[in-house]
């Protein structure tokens, strides 16, 4: 579904380069609730952010939904990204329009007509449960709704991908849960794939079938978390995934 | 006192009018060439979305360069370039030809102004839903810059009321016009207070109208 092939991305600073990602391959099959985790500045949100090309590797092939995004044309790369959805930490919903007008922007952008349009901002506000908000403001929300009308919005064009950078990190951890629930729900109801990108082993545990540690650039190791009791090898995967757990791995995981 | 006044009414309102021509012609260059110079700063500026240094370079030089010249140099300056554009070099359309420049260079420098405080979070969101960029100047930036450009509107407009003042110098006529060559030139005070009252009560009623349309459109 993803492969990401030797993509890098270097950052030219006045201090010099910054090696952000070494040139990393990757594999993310259909169906996945894949887990990137890894401590601040380890490179994960720019590894995720390659994926949908919003940051352009320096080097190497992305490839989604077998589209190659970093060989294709601009018009082309706009029509790959429609079958990609994401949410962000900050939720980045447009202020100045309501619940349904922002769940409506991503449907408008590729052209769908007002009626179809309107009927799927409908269904999307009932897969989060806002139906009863739909012409309120975001500043009208609290910050779990907002991240709910955000993840509608990228359910909206029914994509086939969906990237998740940081999206529990501002909430609290009640709200949390009932996020990670709807994104359960979605992986369930569509099958869309999922990358999901936290610092935060106990959310990453919760939802992730398979998971990379990723740190300073580089992937550590990766673990599935169908197999029977995985084992952390690297020193950096145990600080993130052992420390952290009071319950063992998989237990709670998704499958 | 205030019996000249009434008998200098016809050219009382004939000034407004003039200001009224004067302020209507530059007000809506602003909006038709401020805004898309304003957008395209923004754009050539910003490295997520059409970095052009050179383009954003001289197009910042040109907007500087119109904005360091006290308007009544640039209205004479531009004489030779008004006699073109209007055909003539008097009256309040002739002057709206410097007007309408002042006005387009101000207002694109607010409009630029007003689009960098949407947050980057958010055109990156379009971005990656797969947004035109023109798709992302009217639905994102434009759409969530608006209260902030119609307070810039605003601000433009009232100071294009007080540059207009400065149109007599080319016969442009209007309100400023009229409070010089009565209220200063022969010492009609009373002309004087009356337009100085007019324009007092033309800002504030400006504003205003700025201040309510911008807390109507703002959501945030």
């Amino acid at each position: 579904m993803i492969a990401l092939k030797q993509v890098s991305k270097i950052y030219r600073t006045k201090d010099g380069l910054v090696h952000a990602v070494a040139p990393t391959s990757l594999r993310i099959e259909e169906g996945d609730v894949y887990g990137i985790i890894g401590q601040s500045g380890a490179g994960k949100s720019t590894l995720l952010r390659m994926m949908n090309l919003l940051e352009k590797p320096t080097s190497g092939s992305v490839v989604v939904n077998g589209v190659d995004l970093t060989g294709c044309s601009k018009k082309e790369l706009r029509k790959a990204r429609q079958s990609i959805g994401m949410i962000f930490q900050h939720f980045h919903l447009l202020n100045n329009r309501t619940a349904a007008d922002n769940i409506a922007f991503p449907l408008e952008i590729s052209g769908v007509p007002k009626k179809l349009r309107e009927k799927r901002v409908k269904e999307c506000l009932e897969v989060v449960g806002l139906e009863d908000k739909a012409s309120s403001y975001p500043s009208q929300l609290s910050g779990g709704q907002k991240q709910r009308v955000a993840i509608a919005r990228a359910l909206a064009t029914d994509p086939k991908v969906l990237l998740c950078d940081e999206p529990t990190s501002a909430l609290d951890p009640q709200t949390t849960q009932s996020i990670l629930q709807f994104i359960r729900d979605i992986r369930e109801r569509y099958g869309v794939t999922i990358v999901f990108v936290s610092h935060d082993m106990e959310v990453i545990k919760q939802i992730c079938n398979k998971i990379t540690v990723m740190d300073r650039g580089t992937l550590v190791e990766t673990l599935d978390l169908n197999q029977a009791n995985p084992k952390p090898r690297t020193e950096i995967a145990k600080l993130l995934i052992e420390k952290s757990s009071e319950s063992p791995i998989g237990a709670t995981a998704y499958v | 006192m205030f019996d000249q006044l009434i008998s200098l009414l016809p050219e009382i309102g004939y000034a407004i009018a003039q200001t009224g021509i004067m302020l209507l012609i530059s007000v809506t260059s602003a909006v038709l060439f401020g805004i898309p110079v304003g957008v395209f700063l923004y754009f050539t500026g910003n490295s997520q979305l059409f970095e052009r240094p050179l383009l954003f370079r001289v197009t910042n030089y040109i907007v500087n360069t119109v904005r360091s010249l006290p308007f009544v140099i640039l209205l004479v300056a531009m004489i030779p370039l008004t006699r073109i554009i209007a055909g003539t070099t008097i009256g309040p359309v002739a002057a709206a030809v410097p007007l309408s420049v002042a006005s387009t260079a101000y207002f694109a420098r607010l409009v630029e102004q007003s689009l960098r405080e949407v947050p980057k979070g958010v055109i990156e969101a379009a971005l990656g839903m797969g947004a035109t960029h023109l798709q992302i100047s009217w639905k994102v930036l434009l759409a969530e810059a608006r209260s902030g450009i119609v307070l810039g509107m605003t601000l433009t407009t009232i100071s294009l009321l007080s540059y207009s003042a400065m149109a007599g110098i080319v016969g442009g006529g209007g309100i400023g016009d009229l409070a010089i060559r009565f209220g200063y030139y022969r010492f009609q005070t009373d002309v004087m207070i009356f337009t100085v009252i007019l324009l007092i009560a033309i800002v504030h009623t400006i504003q205003f109208i700025g201040n309510t349309l911008a807390k109507h459109l703002d959501k945030r």
